[in-house]
């Protein structure tokens, strides 16, 4: 019966090594650099081609998780992926964490209220910019410094 | 001496055992089939004879005989009804008791197939969750945030909401 336990332990203890170091191994696909990334990921972050040394780890990763996700899109979604790629990157995490949160809301709405929420992002976007900057400046949730990180 | 006269008066004589070949269109098949129907009904009347013996001897034993076969009779019921309430016993309440044992031995006899059972089962769990996680995350991965119909301007600008929220107060 030691010997069983002695063995199960010993089982356990190489799972837990298997699973530390594909933990590794994703630490380590997030400080790649541009010239290591391959071609069907250069491709698709190629908006950041300039920029890409100088991103941070963790952003490294979450655009590595974009180009992951990018081949199971429509070309027209892939397209607009490309388009927006560049403002995301140069979002703050703060920015991007809204954004995120906002994003699963608007998936939940009915077809008729995302339809009415793209008229009024029209809308507002015909807005002059100071009154968009007035408006930003009202908000309850200002932006603090660290949230420009 | 009595059994013979009885057999005789039942009347098993050496008559019933032969066989009369009255045809030349008798197989050795249709013989040897004759042959056991009538050994097999000599055997019945033969236990039929056994029986009727018996049965006369047992209406003529004494009282005292009676009882000694009645208390014997009884005692061997009472035992047999023992035997058969242990084995239910056995087989119903200790059944897990068993089961565990037999399994504990099983896996005691078993290591190396255990180790590698239990590993492969935590193996699956793990991998069963990180797709389940993949599949769960991938709709409200960034790159489908970033395909959505509106902009992730939209969703991070806080100036729209305050405007929504101005719009829907009125």
């Amino acid at each position: 019966m030691v010997r069983f336990q002695s063995k199960l332990l010993k089982s356990s203890v190489l799972v837990l090594l298997v699973l530390l170091f594909s933990g590794i191994a994703v630490a380590d696909d997030a400080n790649v650099s541009w010239a290591q990334l391959n071609d069907g990921q250069r491709k698709v972050l190629s908006p950041l081609a300039s920029e890409w040394d100088t991103l941070r780890p963790w952003q490294r990763e979450k655009m590595l998780d974009i180009a992951r996700d990018y081949p199971k899109m429509s070309s027209s979604k892939q397209e607009l992926v490309q388009k927006r790629l560049t403002n995301w990157s140069r979002m703050t995490p703060y920015e991007r964490e809204n954004a995120r949160k906002k994003h699963q809301q608007f998936q939940a709405l009915s077809a008729d209220k995302k339809n009415e929420l793209r008229r009024k992002w029209k809308e507002y976007q015909n807005l002059p910019e100071s009154e968009r900057a007035r408006l930003r400046a009202e908000s309850p949730d200002t932006y603090t410094d660290a949230d420009l990180d | 001496m009595n059994t013979q006269e009885n057999l005789t008066n039942n009347g098993l004589d050496s008559n019933m055992s032969e066989v009369k070949l009255t045809g030349t269109d008798l197989t050795k098949d249709s013989i040897q089939n004759q042959m056991t129907d009538e050994r097999q009904i000599t055997e019945e009347k033969i236990a039929r004879y056994v029986s009727n013996v018996l049965n006369d001897h047992a209406r003529q034993l004494d009282a005292d005989t009676l009882q000694r076969l009645s208390v014997a009779r009884q005692l061997a019921v009472g035992q047999l009804a023992g035997q058969q309430a242990q084995s239910a016993q056995h087989s119903g309440g200790h059944t897990l008791q068993w089961l565990g044992h037999h399994l504990g031995d099983y896996f005691g006899h078993h290591r190396a197939m255990s180790t590698a059972l239990i590993a492969g089962v935590m193996m699956l769990t793990f991998f069963a969750a990180q797709q389940f996680d993949f599949n769960n995350n991938l709709e409200n991965s960034d790159a489908f945030l970033l395909a959505s119909e509106l902009p992730p301007e939209a969703f991070a600008d806080k100036g729209f909401d305050t405007w929504l929220d101005s719009k829907a107060s009125y």
